[in-house]
C-alpha cells in the first residue's frame, strides 16, 4: 500500500498543467491525501479521475530524465488508446526525437511483448524517405518505448479535415509515396498493419527534393507498433470503435486472423485513398458491428457516389485495392505503383530520385524500363546507401542492413517436449572441449555450471517412448552470470559437431550483449550488430533465449530482442556450446522447449 | 495555470510530502540483494491461499499462522514461458523443479531459514490439462529429497488460482516473493519485472532478521 508522498510533490501541479484535472479536483485530492495519508496518484486512480495512462504521463513529466534511460522528456505530442508520444531529447546525440511509450500492463501477455520486440527490430531496419525512421526501442520500468524521427508537419487526417477532401492528383501523389514506403518495408518482410490517414504524415520536402510542386513529402508513422494495438487488451474494444486501431481502414481478413500479408496494407491504403478524396473514412457513420458486416460483404460505397466528379479510373483502382478477396487486389506494390502512374493524372509521380529510392527494383517486373533520370537518381541513392553501409560497418552494425541476414517471421510456438539440461549436480551429458567445467554454487548458494573455456551440450530430449532424440526447432533458455569472466558466449547454429565449425554467437560482456559469428570454438569473432547495453548491472543474472524457427534464429537477452538471423546451415548440428573467457562464468536454468507449428501437434520431421 | 491556483496547489502539495525513491536498477545485483517491497498485498487474500503438495494434499498458508514465518516464493512456472493460448500437448521429460537457480539457492540455504523460524514454500504455477497428465508429471518432478532432514516445501498452484488472487499473472506467473510474519501479516512483497528479477536469498534472510527483531 503506498502512502502519502509516493508521488513527487508536483504530481498534481503537472496534472493540472496538462489539464487532466481541474483546480477543484486537484485541491480535493490534495486535501484527501493529507487526511488519509494516501498518495494523490493512488487516490486519483481509485476514484477514476485519472486512468493508468494519464497517471503514467504525469509521473513521466515529473521525472523527465528518469522515465526512459538516455532521454529527457520535454513535452507531450499526443495521447492515444495504446500509449503516449512525447517530444524528447536524446541525451547522447543531443537531438530531439518522438518517443512513444506504452505501459506493459496494457499488453495481453509476454508473447505480445516478444512479438513487439521482434517486429520493432525489423522496423528499425527500414530506411526510406517515406518512412519515419526508427532509432531505438526497449523496455524500462514497466514501459515499452520506441524512439523515432521527430517529424514536423501534420497528418493526412487533419489535412483532409481542413479541406473536406483533396483533389485527385494530390491524393494519389500522397498514396503513391505511401505505396513506395510500404514496398520498401515489404521487401524487408515488414507489413504495417495500421495504414490510415493519421499515420500518414505530410511534411515540407527539403529544398531540392524531387517532388512535384505543392506535393508534400510523405512519412509513414508507427511501423512496428500496430502489433501492440492488436496485442493489447481486447476487452477495450467497444461498439464505438474507440480503442482497437482503425476498423474503417482495416482489411476484412484482419478481423479474423493475424497471418495477414502485404495485401492487407494495400486494402488499408485503398481506404486511405478513399478518405483523402472524400474527407472522411469509408463507412464512417456506421457503428462497429455494422461496419464489420459491410466490409466483410464488400459493401463499401463507390467514391463516385460521394463525389461524382472523381474519375472512373480512380474509383476503379480504389475498388480493386479494397476488394474483399485479397487475390483480387493489386498483387504487389509494383503493380499498384504502375496503376497509379497510369491514372493519367499530372503531378503524381516524383520528378526524379524519389521514385528510384522509393520503389525497390526487386519488386518490379523484369524488363521494365526506367527513364534515365530515375537511373541516375538510383545511383545517387546507391552511393548514399554505400556511405551509410560503410558507416554501419564502422560501428559493427552491418547485420542489420544485410538483406540476407533477415530470418523472416518467427513461425513456431512452444509445444511438444520440454526439459532441463542441467540438474545442478551432474554434467554427464556436457562435453568439455577446453578449460574446466564443473557444478558449483554461486554467491546466492544456487547450483550452477561453472566453467572456463568451451563446453558443448546436445539439444535432445526424451520422446514419448523415453528415447532421447534431437529437438530440431526449439527455445533454448539459459541464465548467465559473468562472475569472473570477461565474456560469456552461447554458440548455436553450428555447421557440424566440430570445434572448428562455423557458428553464430551471443556474446555477453560487461558492456552488454551482441550477436556475432565464429569460425570454430576459438576462431576469430565477427561482430554482427551493435552491443545492446544491459538494463541490469553486468554482474546480474542475465537471461539468454535463443529460438530456432523455420526461417532462422531469434535471440533475446534479458527479454530485450537482440535480433534475428537467417540460419547459416539448413541442417545445423543439434547442439549448442558455452564459452567463458578470462575466468569462470556461471550458467544455470538451462532448458529446452520444443517449437512446433501452431496448428498441429505433430513434430516437424528432420 | 493562474497564480492563485498555483499558490493553492503549492500550499496543498507541501502537506503531501515526499516518498522514498524506487529501488534503482543499479542496486540489482544477482539476485536482488537489497530488495524492498514493491507490491501491494491484501493480508486476507494471501492468508487464504491454498496449494497442492506433490502427494496431492492441500497446503494452506493459514496452517502456519501463529507458528512460523512464511517465505512464499512464486516461481514463473516450470519452463514458465509457455503462453496458454499457444499450448499444445506438452511432453515434460527431464524436468527438474529443484534445478532452477532460485530453487536450488533456497534449498541450499534452508538451514539459515530454519534458524530464523521460517518455512519456505516454493510455488510452481501449473495449468492442468484435461486428463491431468501434466499435473502427474509435475508431481513426479518433485521427488522426495534424499534426506531425512526438514526441507523447503515445493507445491503446485493448480490452474493459477493463487497467482490470480495475488494479481501476478504473466504467461504463467511473474516471479514473486512474499514474507509473512507469524501473525500472518505480509511484511515483504516483491514482484519481479523480468524472469531474473528476484530477491537474493541473502535479501530474504535480511528481511527475516528484521521481522524477528521487530517481534522481540
Amino acid at each position: 500500500m503506498s502512502r502519502a508522498g509516493d508521488s513527487p510533490p508536483d504530481f498534481l501541479a503537472v496534472a493540472r498543467q496538462l489539464e487532466l484535472l481541474s483546480v477543484d479536483a486537484c485541491a480535493a485530492l490534495a486535501a484527501e491525501s493529507q487526511a488519509t495519508g494516501l498518495a494523490p496518484r493512488e487516490l486519483a486512480l481509485r476514484q477514476g479521475v485519472l486512468n493508468p495512462t494519464q497517471i503514467d504521463v504525469v509521473e513521466t513529466l515529473c521525472r523527465p530524465r528518469e522515465a526512459i534511460p538516455g532521454y529527457e522528456i520535454v513535452g507531450v505530442i499526443g495521447r492515444g488508446g495504446m500509449g503516449v508520444v512525447y517530444r524528447a531529447r536524446q541525451l547522447a546525440l543531443d537531438r530531439f526525437v518522438a518517443l512513444k511509450t506504452v505501459l506493459l500492463s496494457q499488453l495481453a501477455d509476454h508473447t505480445a511483448l516478444r512479438r513487439f520486440e521482434q517486429e520493432a527490430t525489423l522496423a528499425a531496419r527500414l530506411s526510406h524517405p517515406n518512412i519515419v525512421a526508427a532509432y531505438d526501442f526497449g523496455k524500462h520500468q514497466g514501459r515499452l518505448y520506441f524512439a523515432m524521427e521527430l517529424v514536423a508537419g501534420e497528418d493526412a487526417d487533419k489535412r483532409t479535415r481542413r479541406s473536406a477532401g483533396l483533389d485527385e492528383p494530390l491524393a494519389w501523389a500522397i498514396v503513391r509515396q505511401v505505396a513506395a514506403g510500404l514496398a520498401h518495408a515489404h521487401k524487408l518482410g515488414v507489413i504495417h498493419r495500421d495504414i490510415k490517414p493519421s499515420n500518414v504524415l505530410l511534411v515540407e520536402p527539403p529544398a531540392g527534393f524531387p517532388l512535384p510542386a505543392g506535393v508534400p513529402l510523405v512519412k509513414i508513422a508507427d511501423f512496428g507498433l500496430a502489433r501492440l494495438a492488436e496485442d493489447s487488451d481486447r476487452t477495450q474494444l467497444t461498439s464505438a470503435n474507440a480503442a482497437l486501431g482503425s476498423p474503417h481502414y482495416m482489411a476484412p481478413e484482419q478481423w479474423e486472423r493475424s497471418d495477414i500479408d502485404h495485401r492487407a496494407d494495400i486494402y488499408a491504403l485503398g481506404a486511405t485513398a478513399w478518405h483523402l478524396l472524400i474527407g472522411q473514412a469509408p463507412l464512417a457513420e456506421l457503428p462497429l458491428t455494422q461496419l464489420i458486416a459491410h466490409k466483410v460483404r464488400g459493401q463499401v460505397p463507390d467514391v463516385r457516389r460521394e463525389r461524382p466528379h472523381i474519375s472512373e479510373v480512380s474509383a476503379e483502382l480504389i475498388r480493386d485495392m479494397m476488394a474483399v478477396d485479397p487475390r483480387r487486389r493489386p498483387a504487389d506494390y509494383a503493380e499498384l505503383l504502375r496503376r497509379i502512374d497510369r491514372l493519367g493524372l499530372a503531378g503524381i509521380a516524383p520528378a526524379g530520385g524519389l521514385l528510384a529510392a522509393s520503389a525497390p527494383t526487386a519488386d518490379f517486373a523484369a524488363g521494365e524500363t526506367w527513364p534515365a533520370i530515375r537511373r541516375r537518381a538510383s545511383r545517387r541513392w546507391v552511393l548514399a546507401g554505400a556511405a551509410l553501409l560503410a558507416g554501419m560497418i564502422a560501428v559493427g552494425g552491418v547485420a542489420w542492413l544485410w538483406p540476407d541476414s533477415s530470418p523472416g517471421q518467427p513461425d513456431l510456438v512452444v509445444a511438444g517436449r520440454a526439459g532441463n539440461l542441467f540438474d545442478g549436480l551432474a554434467i554427464d551429458e556436457w562435453r568439455p572441449q577446453s578449460g574446466g567445467w564443473s557444478p558449483a554454487r554461486n554467491a546466492d548458494r544456487a547450483d550452477v555450471l561453472q566453467g572456463t573455456g568451451v563446453v558443448r551440450r546436445a539439444i535432445s530430449l526424451p520422446d514419448a517412448e523415453g528415447k532421447s532424440t534431437p529437438v530440431p526447432y526449439y527455445r533454448l533458455t539459459l541464465f548467465v552470470q559473468l562472475h569472473e569472466a570477461t565474456a560469456a558466449e552461447v554458440h548455436f547454429d553450428l555447421a557440424a559437431p566440430s570445434s572448428k565449425a562455423e557458428r553464430q554467437v551471443v556474446r555477453l560482456t560487461s558492456a552488454g550483449s551482441q550477436l556475432g559469428r565464429r569460425a570454430g570454438d576459438a576462431g576469430e569473432l565477427s561482430r554482427l550488430g551493435p552491443v545492446l547495453p544491459f538494463e541490469l548491472p553486468a554482474t546480474a543474472v542475465h537471461v539468454v533465449v535463443v529460438e530456432r524457427h523455420t526461417g532462422g534464429w531469434w535471440v533475446t537477452v534479458d527479454e530485450q530482442s537482440l535480433g534475428g538471423r537467417r540460419g547459416l546451415f539448413a541442417d545445423p548440428a543439434p547442439e549448442f556450446r558455452l564459452r567463458a573467457e578470462g575466468g569462470p562464468a556461471w550458467f544455470s536454468d538451462v532448458s529446452v522447449e520444443e517449437l512446433l507449428p501452431p496448428a498441429g501437434p505433430a513434430p516437424l520431421g528432420r | 495555470m493562474k497564480l492563485r491556483d498555483g499558490l493553492m496547489l503549492a500550499a496543498l502539495l507541501m502537506l503531501v510530502g515526499c516518498a522514498p525513491e524506487r529501488v534503482p536498477y543499479e542496486t540489482l545485483v544477482p539476485f536482488v540483494e537489497d530488495a524492498q517491497t514493491n507490491a501491494q498485498v491484501d493480508d486476507a487474500a494471501i492468508g487464504s491461499l491454498s496449494f497442492v503438495d506433490p502427494a496431492g494434499q492441500p497446503v494452506d498458508l493459514a496452517q502456519y499462522r501463529g507458528k512460523k514465518n512464511v517465505v512464499l516464493v512464486v516461481t514463473r512456472g516450470p519452463l514458465g514461458t509457455v503462453p496458454p493460448a499457444e499450448r499444445g500437448t506438452m511432453l515434460y521429460k527431464d524436468l527438474c523443479l529443484y534445478c532452477t537457480t532460485q530453487t536450488s539457492g533456497l534449498l541450499n540455504s534452508y538451514p539459515q531459514f530454519q534458524e530464523r523460524d521460517a518455512e519456505v514454500i516454493v510455488v510452481f504455477p501449473v495449468l492442468k490439462s484435461a486428463d491431468g497428465a501434466e499435473l502427474a508429471t509435475f508431481r513426479e518432478a518433485i521427488p522426495p529429497l534424499p534426506t531425512d532432514q526438514p526441507t523447503l516445501a515445493l507445491v503446485l498452484d493448480v490452474e493459477l488460482k493463487a497467482v490470480e488472487k495475488l494479481g501476478i499473472r504473466d504467461n504463467l506467473s511473474k516471479p514473486a516473493t512474499y514474507i509473512l510474519n507469524k501473525a500472518g501479516q505480509t511484511r515483504f512483497a516483491y514482484v519481479g519485472r523480468t524472469i531474473a528479477d528476484r530477491p537474493s536469498v541473502q535479501a530474504i534472510l535480511n528481511q527475516l532478521d528484521a521481522i524477528n527483531g521487530a517481534g522481540k
